[in-house]
């Protein structure tokens, strides 16, 4: 009766719930209750966490992911960006209804999780510390002390059996009617089993029951049950000696669970000797380097590296080193031993580009062979960031997008690394014109991030414009440039100024971008070489494209550094041929190689306005056709590299004629444009439309059809349908066939293309395809079911894929019932 | 962030209970497991202290 009572509180609650009375009134045991009515995500959090945003977002994590039976959320992350992915999949996730247990203020978090019940949580608080009343006062219905008594009718029903209604009456007065109090005792009157009380992370014996036990032991106990986080702590605080083995298996883990912070703190308290081994320093250096207090571990560990080899250390020391004495470090290091680390870090610093290239190669395969999985994707990651940087953006995306599988398929824990992995496989993907499965990763990633990892944030927004450009949404790149290049720190300012002057341009505003790319160059010069690189890029752009005859002297100095990214000396190789008129001859080597390698769609994102750049790109790319069309998503049309405004009218007709080269009859052409229920053209109107569309374009007579080879986006994704490359087509179909065009023959003709491209994605079982493909049919079942099944475990579109089709199956079911409901009712 | 201050804060926000140097455990699981490592009385030779090693030696 009392369980009951309370559950139904919360139940019946408007508002999130707040029990202000913690274990001895029973709390656990009405969330644990509640879990058997409905889904619950219960956590706990200690003192520990407090003010941790990363470890309350992996407590977060793990119990939202535990409710779910899926790892929709990944760890490693701040618990805003848990919250920000909560929301944005409410629809998927929901009903849940999330618990906290908090013996410490948590104030930002509980603040946050309040704001759940906006989008539908339910959220019910077990507050242990005073500090948190007052917010629970004000944001929740408080259920307080008297309202958790447990009254005289309610001891009789939830005690044991057997027992006197005098002894009940006694106990229920001595305990204050603190059920906690009162099953504990009752349960010692009766000769029952010690009662057990529930948590999120097993049951806990009572506190009067509790052991004292010797720390070694509990140590040992600690890390035989994997919790190698807890292990550490309890070593540093009494068995110090225990530290440095007990880092062997915790520094990875605080590492890729986000918690250097933690671990600075506790590491910073080991005693010496304890803190002068080499694995301790290790960890030190690691940590400290995290939260920026470098100089707390320096000298400890310069004494210890003047006096030992200790490649791993000195692998490490070199990363937080000048460029020229890390790389001397780094070689040091591997000379001693060419382990995962030392490789990865050598190749990392190695100033040689192709033998960088070698180096991490070889520390990829060196991980495999006797690092762990972290460390392999760690140097596969670096590996695939070091190709993009050379611009082999083809193999870079095959090696991240391989180490974003390992990731994924061995669970690994660090989120932050995986959104930036997610950031790199995009940037690769986009510039190698692979687009499939793009939008949805990056947007729910950026999304995840704003507002609680800015950096990651930043990155991700400028990567989503790249892709907005690859697609012709510049307006839309524009407003996503925009926030980067305000919000972004005065370093990374000349980075994205360039691409927000490249955007700004091709929108025709001139002033804004020279004023841009002027304070970029201003501020850039102030930095590294590379910044004032990047600011003379954006002011070569601006100068390019308003045929400010200096524009030239600004980008031969950004393509002709050698060190920089490639992706921007290919951006000022464009813009230099615009401006010198087409002077590929002095184009250094590697750049004309790279720019002739180049994707369209990366050619694309990297120029600027198409009318300016046609003939640019016709000096890099295949021979254009005479006569090209776009008529996915986008109308467009060019003849003879001018462009070519059809009237929606005329573009239908065009299309007809596209879809037709051996000709099309006058009937066929009147059939496949009359839609029906309205009268066809008469042979008049038919000549009139045939006539101003030969004004624009060279058709014969009939049958019409065009009088030049052309080229046309439908029929490409036809052939590539054809030909079974389904990342392709998917990348090439994101828009619809015409899609305002209500004539016959175009509206078969998208439902076939269609069809044709579903049924090629769940053939083909590409994940990525199949994601994208899903997202954009939103409830389509079967290709949700084709994509949990593709994806891989880990991933966390998976859960988002499982989550989609129970909803699905369930509204379905709805659905299957209404429909029998009447049917049944007219028998009845 | 030197050592005392490092070691007050840790004191202050630890997970663990502690009673004249031995570790309050509540967790069952926990428990459990200790139950165990006690029956099979053999303790972990990475948990043995440095004067057990140095015996050994």
């Amino acid at each position: 009766m009392w369980l009951n009572r309370q559950v139904e509180t919360v139940i019946g609650a408007v508002r999130p719930v707040a029990f202000l009375g913690g274990e001895p009134y029973g709390v656990p045991f009405v969330i644990d209750a509640l879990r058997e009515r409905e889904r619950v995500a219960w956590c706990r959090l200690g003192p520990r966490a407090d003010g941790d945003p990363v470890a309350q977002g992996n407590a977060l994590a793990r119990a939202v992911n535990d409710a779910l039976g899926d790892a929709l959320l990944p760890l490693a992350l701040p618990f805003r960006a848990h919250l920000q992915a909560l929301g944005r999949h409410s629809v998927d996730v929901l009903p849940l209804r999330i618990a906290l247990t908090a013996t410490a203020p948590h104030l930002t978090l509980i603040d946050g999780l309040l704001d759940l019940q906006h989008v539908g949580f339910g959220v019910v608080l077990d507050l242990r510390h005073p500090a948190a009343h007052d917010l629970a006062r004000e944001r929740c219905l408080v259920v307080g002390h008297d309202d958790l008594a447990v009254r005289a009718a309610e001891a009789r029903a939830a005690l044991p059996g057997g027992l006197p209604d005098d002894v009940v009456e006694a106990m229920l007065a001595s305990s204050g009617g603190r059920f906690g109090h009162l099953l504990s005792e009752s349960h010692r009157v009766a000769g029952l089993p010690r009662v057990l009380v529930p948590d999120p992370a097993g049951a806990l014996v009572d506190a009067a029951e509790a052991e004292a036990v010797e720390p070694a032991l509990v140590l040992q106990a600690l890390r035989r049950d994997g919790d190698v986080v807890g292990a550490l702590e309890l070593a540093v605080l009494r068995v110090p000696h225990a530290v440095d083995d007990v880092l062997r298996q915790a520094g990875p883990r605080y590492q890729e669970e986000g918690l250097l912070a933690r671990l600075h703190v506790l590491l910073s308290a080991v005693p010496e000797p304890y803190a002068l081994r080499e694995r301790v320093l290790e960890w030190r250096l690691v940590a400290a380097l995290a939260v920026g207090d470098l100089a707390s571990t320096l000298t400890d560990v310069d004494a210890h590296l003047r006096a030992h080899a200790a490649p791993a250390l000195r692998a490490r020391r070199a990363g937080t080193l000048p460029h020229g004495r890390g790389f001397a470090e780094a070689e040091a290091a591997v000379g001693s031993a060419r382990t995962p680390l030392t490789l990865w870090q050598y190749g990392r610093l190695h100033p040689h580009p192709q033998r960088a290239l070698e180096l991490l190669r070889e520390s990829v395969q060196v991980a495999e062979d006797l690092g762990s999985r972290f460390e392999v994707v760690r140097n596969a990651t670096t590996f695939a960031a070091r190709l993009l940087h050379v611009g082999e953006f083809a193999r870079a995306a095959a090696w991240a997008r391989w180490a974003l599988d390992v990731f994924d398929q061995e669970q690994l824990r660090d989120g932050a690394r995986r959104l930036t992995l997610v950031n790199d496989v995009a940037v690769a993907r986009i510039m190698s014109g692979d687009l499939a499965g793009l939008r949805g990763t990056l947007e729910d990633a950026q999304a995840m991030v704003e507002g609680s990892l800015p950096d990651v944030a930043t990155l991700l927004r400028s990567t989503l414009a790249y892709l907005e450009l690859a697609e012709g949404r510049t307006a839309a790149a524009l407003a996503l440039l925009e926030a980067t290049y305000h919000g972004s720190p005065r370093r990374m300012r000349a980075r994205y100024a360039y691409q927000l002057v490249r955007v700004l341009v091709e929108l025709g505003r001139h002033d804004v971008a020279a004023t841009v790319a002027a304070d970029a160059l201003e501020i850039g010069s102030a930095g590294e070489p590379h910044e004032r690189l990047q600011g003379l890029l954006a002011r070569g752009i601006a100068r390019a494209c308003a045929g400010d005859p200096g524009a030239s002297d600004d980008l031969v100095e950004v393509l002709m550094a050698h060190d920089q990214v490639m992706e921007q000396r290919l951006c000022a190789a464009l813009h230099y041929l615009l401006a010198s008129g087409g002077a590929a001859h002095n184009l250094p080597a590697d750049v004309a190689d790279a720019l002739r390698a180049l994707h369209p769609i990366g050619l694309r994102v990297l120029s600027g306005p198409v009318e300016r750049f046609e003939a640019v790109w016709s000096t890099l790319m295949r021979p254009s056709a005479h006569l090209e069309f776009a008529f996915l998503g986008r109308t467009s049309c060019r003849y003879r590299g001018d462009a070519v405004t059809l009237p929606p009218r005329l573009s239908e007709a065009a299309l007809a004629l596209a879809l037709h080269p051996e000709g099309i009859s006058r009937e066929q052409l009147n059939a496949f444009l009359t839609p029906e229920g309205q009268p066809p053209f008469t042979p008049g109107g038919m000549r009139g439309m045939l006539t101003r569309l030969r004004v624009l374009l060279p058709v014969s007579d009939a049958p019409y059809r065009f009088t030049v080879p052309y080229r046309a986006d439908v029929l490409e994704a036809r052939t590539l349908l054809a030909a079974g490359q389904v990342r392709e087509a998917v990348t090439l179909l994101r828009g619809r066939l015409l899609p305002d065009s209500e004539a016959p023959g175009i509206e078969e003709q998208r439902l076939v293309l269609e069809e044709e491209l579903r049924q090629a994605a769940l053939q083909a079982a590409d994940p990525d395809a199949l994601f994208d493909l899903a997202e954009r049919l939103v409830d389509d079942i079967e290709c949700w079911e084709a994509t949990a099944a593709a994806l891989a475990a880990g991933d966390p579109r998976l859960a988002l894929a499982r989550a989609r089709v129970r909803r699905l199956e369930r509204e379905y079911a709805h659905a299957h019932e209404a429909r029998r409901e009447p049917a049944r009712a007219s028998v009845d | 962030m030197d050592r005392s201050q490092a070691r007050a804060l840790l004191e202050r926000t630890t997970a663990f209970e502690f009673s004249s140097e031995q570790v309050v455990v509540r967790e069952v699981r926990l428990l459990n497991t200790i139950a165990a490592l006690r029956h099979a009385g053999a303790t972990d030779p990475r948990e043995r202290t440095e004067r057990d090693v140095a015996n050994a030696a």
